[in-house]
């Protein structure tokens, strides 16, 4: 078998076996934790009766393990539940508030890779000059001022005192939603061709998603200079220069390569922690996203809700610990073929 | 005579770091002629190396590098104006490190490298030529497939393949000098004797002048035509290599020959790590004087 594909359905196994085990514990926990969530959502004024029949209708007078039973089952029909604050199926909840979480994470993200890394690489390859002391100081305040602090600045700055960007939310006030296909504005204006709605949902992601960005930004630049500085000492760094490869060419090419898939990595764990970072970021610009959703369900103690959606943020960590294993394995060949070598 | 393609003299090389200098070379002369294999022998720490890295210009423009002296490569002056060697490295004057595997780049396919060194100093050669030329240059240092061997990542071949593919490199764009900085020391002792063989060959059909710096002995009897005994940053010694192995007159070249393992009588020779007399001055043997004392003597 390919060493590749190999390595992906090995990852996606595993993968499989985490995103169970964390469904068994969120499960428990949140029903651990005290509280009764039918009293919760009813209200103090509900009279007892009401409650108990909530309790009944949702089986949580059910021992703990026949509720995982009743979970299970529904959860192999793709049923996560009802919420008991929306009073919507979970799945179609998750469905409203996740594509707008997505398309500011993936907007941060590239933000991530297409700043930090350039940043990171002009950093080593001005190793100790003005250009890195300057890249290097901006980096560490970057990554040590929180991303809603960053909200907060970028908002008086750039929406307050100048007003150049939106204060909040995804479009302005008139501008109607994009038909849905992607629930990504950006996306889905252009497929329908609207493009004044794509620059609208386009010009009120850029501050949310920078503040989000930033700290990422810092860190990937971080680690991209630590990287390529212990890549310029190799020999083979030498032999490259000793045999008059061009300076920019060893730095974006043969130096990069190689320090990409260390860092790689890290960035994969960063770029996934952004998605639980983003809900302070959306509470700060009024983002209608999942992270949002996810503290108030937690908050009123919404059981399927925060099984639901806690098991969305984690599969996301794993889909992107798969890419990033995936993109690994193509940068270096000892791994893509590991198997060709046994061979031979 | 033709000048040298390569000439120190009196080189000085310091290192400084803070207000702490450090001094590695004590005025250094040596050369080596066109076509002429020339070894430069010394134990670790003597200042080989550095030799070599200033003969590249890879040191000069490093922070606290003090250089004094003149280093001529193939007619440019390195000392002076390192930006010239480095348009000449890679085609005029090349190198071939110690572990060939560590020196070829992992993550990318020898062929690629190959195609950069077949283009450095800007020569314009296209991707196919460069492939061709490449296959050629890899079949002549008998790599049985080259066409694979180029499709093949470092680590997929074996270190003696590699210390091939290096040879065959550093010899792809005929240079005038190489610079071979412990040649396959890395190596197995037979593979490295196999390939040391393989760069005589080529070098001496090429007449590619070479520099040739080793801590060892036997190596360098076979190989090389002079010989130069370095200790710590000074020559102490300079001579042809027959003249050399059968007279050594220096107290420090008398300890490295007879700190070279014999087949019988065995054990670790006793051998001081510093004498006074190893500071005794230089002893040049007859004929071998550098270019410029032969004019003013």
């Amino acid at each position: 078998m390919n060493p590749v594909l190999r390595l992906l359905l090995q990852r996606l196994a595993i993968s499989l076996l985490v995103l169970v085990g964390v469904s068994i514990l969120i499960f428990f926990v949140a029903r651990v934790v005290p509280g009764d969530p039918a009293r919760i959502a009813l209200g103090p004024n509900a009279s007892q009766a009401a409650v108990d029949a909530m309790r009944e209708a949702r089986h949580l007078n059910d021992p703990l393990i026949i509720q995982y039973g009743w979970f299970v089952r529904d959860l192999a029909q793709g049923d996560l539940g009802t919420s008991l604050y929306t009073r919507r199926p979970v799945t179609t909840d998750i469905a409203a508030y996740l594509p707008a979480t997505l398309e500011l994470v993936f907007v941060a993200g590239a933000m991530m890779i297409l700043l930090g890394l350039p940043l990171g690489r002009l950093a080593a390859r001005y190793a100790k000059r003005g250009p890195d002391h300057a890249a290097r100081f901006a980096a560490v305040v970057a990554v040590c001022t929180p991303a809603f602090v960053w909200g907060v600045i970028l908002q008086l700055l750039l929406a307050y005192i100048w007003p150049i960007f939106p204060l909040e939310g995804r479009l302005s006030n008139g501008v109607d939603a994009p038909p849905g296909i992607t629930g990504f504005y950006t996306l889905d204006s252009l497929m329908a061709g609207q493009f004044a709605t794509f620059f609208d949902a386009l010009y009120h992601l850029i501050l949310p998603a920078t503040a989000l960005a930033l700290s990422g930004i810092g860190q990937s630049a971080r680690l991209t200079r630590s990287s390529m500085i212990e890549t310029y000492r190799k020999p083979f760094i030498e032999m490259s220069r000793a045999y008059g490869f061009r300076e920019d060419r060893i730095s974006r090419r043969y130096a990069f390569r190689p320090a990409l898939i260390p860092t790689l990595t890290i960035l994969g764990l960063d770029f996934a922690a952004m998605l639980a970072n983003a809900f302070l970021v959306e509470r700060v610009f009024v983002w209608p996203g999942l992270s949002r959703y996810g503290v108030e369900v937690i908050l009123r103690k919404d059981l399927d809700a925060i099984v639901g959606v806690v098991l969305v943020i984690a599969a996301m960590f794993l889909v992107t610990n798969l890419i990033v294993d995936l993109i690994v394995s193509i940068i270096n060949p000892r791994i893509r073929l590991a198997e060709r070598r046994a061979k031979s | 005579m033709a000048d040298p393609v390569l000439k120190v003299r009196d080189l000085h090389l310091a290192f400084r770091k803070g207000r702490h200098t450090t001094e590695v070379l004590h005025g250094v002369s040596l050369h080596v002629n066109a076509g002429e294999k020339v070894a430069l022998v010394g134990e670790s720490g003597s200042g080989k190396s550095v030799t070599a890295q200033l003969a590249l210009a890879r040191l000069q423009q490093e922070k606290g590098t003090l250089v004094d002296g003149l280093v001529e490569v193939v007619g440019h002056d390195a000392t002076h104006s390192p930006a010239e060697i480095a348009r000449i490295r890679g085609h005029r004057v090349t190198m071939i490190f110690q572990d060939p595997t560590s020196a070829l780049n992992p993550v990318f396919r020898i062929g690629e490298i190959f195609t950069q060194v077949l283009r450095a100093g800007g020569q314009k050669i296209s991707e196919a030529d460069a492939r061709r030329k490449a296959e050629q240059a890899l079949a002549e240092v008998h790599i049985p497939d080259p066409a694979r061997a180029l499709d093949s990542y470092p680590f997929q071949l074996s270190g003696g393949m590699n210390q091939r593919v290096m040879i065959a490199m550093a010899l792809a764009n005929e240079p005038e000098l190489l610079l071979a900085d412990e040649p396959g020391t890395a190596l197995d002792v037979t593979v490295q004797a196999q390939t040391l063989r393989l760069m005589d060959e080529m070098v001496t059909s090429k007449g590619t002048a070479v520099l040739f710096i080793s801590h060892n002995l036997s190596v360098v009897r076979e190989f090389a035509d002079r010989v130069y005994v370095i200790y710590r940053g000074k020559i102490v010694e300079h001579g042809r290599t027959d003249q050399l192995f059968s007279d050594p007159r220096h107290p420090y070249t008398r300890a490295l020959l007879s700190a070279a393992p014999k087949l019988i009588g065995g054990g670790l020779p006793d051998l001081p790590e510093h004498s006074d007399a190893f500071r005794d001055p230089l002893i040049v043997h007859e004929g071998c004087g550098e270019p410029d004392d032969e004019v003013t003597a």
